[in-house]
């Protein structure tokens, strides 16, 4: 069994209202080293395939069929032994 | 007239559009769960109502646009069946692709629930030929995705094409409200480039009767009525 571990995160230039809300309350907490936050989506994903090349591929049809938005989302993802 | 009104896990606003069109306009109204599938040849228009469908989880819209149901939704749509979504229905049809461009997050992050003032931009299509173009409206508007977003190349087809059909011109009672969603290009309805679909976020429905206070909701479904049954008003 794998497991994917799957982030996904607003494309360059979308705005994203949470990450600008964040932002300022952790200025207000003294965090001056941060300078940026943005917010994301974490999936894990548990995947009965032979090899991995054949999980990276499910991965990629699911993220592109229903967990990511391709108008405004990217996304990233590694595979693991479960 | 036969309509279709489909319900997913979540949908509230099922009964209000089943309502007018069964009360109000006296048409013929049918639920059809998205477990369930139908042929074009069932209806004349499939409504997709507003409410936080399947819990909004994942993205608004995104669950509901893998429904069973919405297979039938998409031969419908291809065989110029009429589709009116509304809020979520929007939202799904965006999911879905059969609209395109998405709904991001209200610019404020809240949920907003009041009346706003639209202008129809567009009103040759079988949703707006009862109101003049250019005529400002108000409806209810009630969500927490409502800001559309598309790539610049989708906007500038959309404005070309002339596919806007409504934008917002005013939020609050007296429309001089901060615009809390932010939507690219004021985009509060959309249609596909045949015409048959459109989506909406603000909900007619909610005001298509004297006793709510406001009928300007009432014309986007006798304005269906009229596209079916041609030169008539009600």
């Amino acid at each position: 069994m794998l497991v994917a571990k799957i982030f996904t995160f607003p494309k360059a230039g979308v705005l994203d209202p949470q990450g600008s809300a964040v932002k300022p309350v952790i200025s207000n907490l003294g965090f001056t080293s941060v300078k940026d936050i943005q917010t994301g989506k974490y999936f894990e994903v548990k995947i009965d395939a032979c090899d991995v090349a054949e999980a990276r591929k499910t991965v990629q049809e699911l993220c592109s069929k229903v967990l990511v938005n391709p108008v405004v989302e990217d996304y990233e993802f590694e595979i693991l032994e479960a | 007239m036969r309509c279709a009104v489909i319900q997913f896990a979540g949908s509230s606003g099922d009964g209000d559009c089943c309502h007018v069109f069964k009360n109000i306009l006296g048409q013929s109204a049918d639920y059809v769960f998205h477990k369930e599938t139908f042929k074009p040849a069932d209806f004349d228009i499939v409504v997709l109502p507003g409410g936080a469908s399947h819990g909004d989880y994942l993205r608004p819209g995104a669950l509901a646009a893998h429904t069973k149901v919405m297979e039938s939704v998409k031969e419908a749509a291809n065989s110029g069946k009429l589709i009116l979504g509304i809020g979520n229905g929007f939202q799904i049809l965006l999911e879905a692709g059969l609209l395109p461009g998405t709904m991001l997050i209200n610019k404020d992050i809240k949920f907003y629930a009041d009346e706003v003032l639209v202008k129809v931009e567009n009103n040759a299509t079988p949703f707006t030929n009862l109101y003049k173009k250019d005529e400002v409206i108000r409806l209810i508007l009630s969500c927490k995705y409502g800001s559309y977003f598309a790539d610049a190349k989708t906007i500038e087809q959309l404005k070309s094409q002339n596919k806007i059909v409504l934008t917002y011109c005013g939020f609050g009672k007296n429309g001089d409200e901060e615009d809390p969603v932010a939507s690219m290009e004021n985009i509060a309805a959309i249609a596909n480039q045949e015409g048959n679909i459109l989506g909406l976020m603000p909900h007619p429905e909610r005001c298509a009767e004297e006793i709510l206070g406001n009928t300007d909701g009432l014309r986007m479904f006798q304005s269906i009525l009229q596209y079916f049954e041609g030169g008539k008003t009600l």
